[in-house]
């Protein structure tokens, strides 16, 4: 605060002095003009332009001496009172350009500091583009490793499936609940057993053989019997021989928890039980690849 | 006869100090061209510019008026009031502007380092101290 007040002070001083010197003398008191002018230099003097803009302090120096000069010379000349007016522009002028080089300072700082802002918001922008760049080629990758895995399945699935024609001599059929092949009963068994045939295991290892690549599909063993006999033992001969199938198929290197094995006894007939034939036929082992499950 | 001639010596003195100084035409060309400077960064669009324009107008055309009735010795100073007051104008005109472009370029930094503070400018906006007469 006192630094702030003594150039006023100072001023508010000397031109009290100046007007008790002139009434000592009797001489003529400084002219408002002088005293502005006085006042304008040292507020110049206390502001920016002491560091930024010297030179036009000294400029305004030299003009408040001038008025000065002219005053002491000449008291109550009109060409006092036109120096002290162009002094305290003067002094004005010094401070305002100190203040536009202060601005400019500012300016050229704010400049520095927008071109970091700048680059650095585009080297972030750069790195989000390259971080995704590389999540959408890993995403395209995956998919192609994807795309070429179900092409090797749907491969393998359609190898199998001729291995299992050809395997099952024909008795094969797509329906609904998936591929059933179906193999007579005198194939595989002899009458009234559950144990495999010698025969049976050349033809059953075909479609093992088949079936093993099949990892993705589920895999039902249905025993069927025909009418003759109690339903409990056609259902528990059907149970024995589909259990005795899958135990093969899958000693065989068909993986176990693809597969179960139910019996249905003679509850599903395929043909007439009354004539030799149509028991021969519903006699039998179904063996159903299901459909992949959609994903 | 020696008294006539005192008069006649002291009334030559008298007559080369009347006829005084020339017409201040460097003075009038320089406070012109102060005046010409200002206008052209548009001082009269600034208040505080604008008014020192106006006063280096009057006192240009106070001035010349001056030079027409051959007071020349005082019409330099008016003139030399001019140019001072026209280059108050253009100054005040300029560091109007530096101001705004680089309170600007702060405002423009502000926002793009998304609302983060940033280093408040340090320059206040000038305030004329001068006395108008």
């Amino acid at each position: 605060m006192n630094a702030r007040l003594t150039p006023r002070i100072t001023v508010a001083i000397s031109s009290v002095l100046a007007a008790l010197t002139g009434l000592a003398c009797g001489s003529t008191p400084a002219p408002r003009e002088l005293l502005d002018a006085r006042s304008a230099y040292l507020r110049a003097q206390d502001g920016p332009a002491t560091q930024l803009k010297p030179d036009g302090l000294h400029e305004a120096k030299v003009a408040l001496d001038r008025a000065e000069k002219s005053y002491s010379d000449d008291p109550g000349a009109e060409k006092t009172r036109d120096l002290s007016y162009v002094a305290e522009r003067k002094a004005e002028l010094a401070d305002v350009q100190a203040r536009d080089a202060k601005s400019a300072m500012e300016k050229a700082q704010a400049e520095k500091d927008l071109a970091q802002v700048t680059q650095s918001q585009l080297s972030q922008a750069r790195q989000q583009l390259s971080s995704a760049d590389q999540q959408l080629s890993g995403a395209q990758q995956a998919l192609a490793t994807e795309h070429t895995a179900r092409k090797d399945a749907e491969k393998r699935a359609h190898d199998a499936m001729d291995r299992l024609a050809a395997a099952s001599a024909g008795n094969i059929k797509q329906e609904s609940r998936g591929t059933v092949i179906t193999i007579p009963g005198s194939v595989l068994f002899a009458s009234g057993k559950t144990a495999l045939l010698p025969t049976a295991q050349t033809k059953l290892g075909a479609v093992a053989d088949a079936l093993k690549d099949q990892t993705d599909h589920k895999i039902t063993i249905e025993g069927h019997t025909d009418s003759q006999g109690s339903d409990a033992s056609n259902m528990e001969l059907s149970r024995g021989r589909a259990q005795t199938v899958k135990d093969y198929l899958v000693s065989r290197g068909v993986p176990a928890d693809n597969i179960k094995s139910e019996g249905l006894g003679s509850s599903r007939p395929v043909a007439d039980n009354k004539s030799t034939e149509g028991r021969a036929n519903n006699r039998r082992v179904e063996i159903i690849v299901e459909p992949l499950e959609s994903k | 006869m020696k008294g006539l001639q005192w008069a006649l010596v002291l009334g030559s003195v008298g007559a080369a100090a009347c006829a005084g100084a020339p017409p201040p035409h460097e003075r009038e060309a320089s406070s012109a061209a102060a005046i010409r400077s200002a206008e052209e960064v548009g001082a009269e669009r600034i208040p505080q510019a604008a008014l020192h324009l106006k006063l280096a107008h009057e006192q240009f055309d106070k001035g010349k008026a001056l030079m027409s009735d051959g007071d020349n010795s005082r019409a330099d100073y008016v003139l030399l009031r001019a140019q001072a007051d026209a280059e108050l104008a253009l100054a005040f005109a300029r560091e109007n502007k530096t101001r705004t472009d680089a309170q600007t370029l702060i405002e423009r930094v502000r926002t793009t380092r998304g609302g983060q503070p940033l280093q408040a400018p340090t320059g206040n906006p000038p305030t004329s101290q001068n006395s108008v007469q």
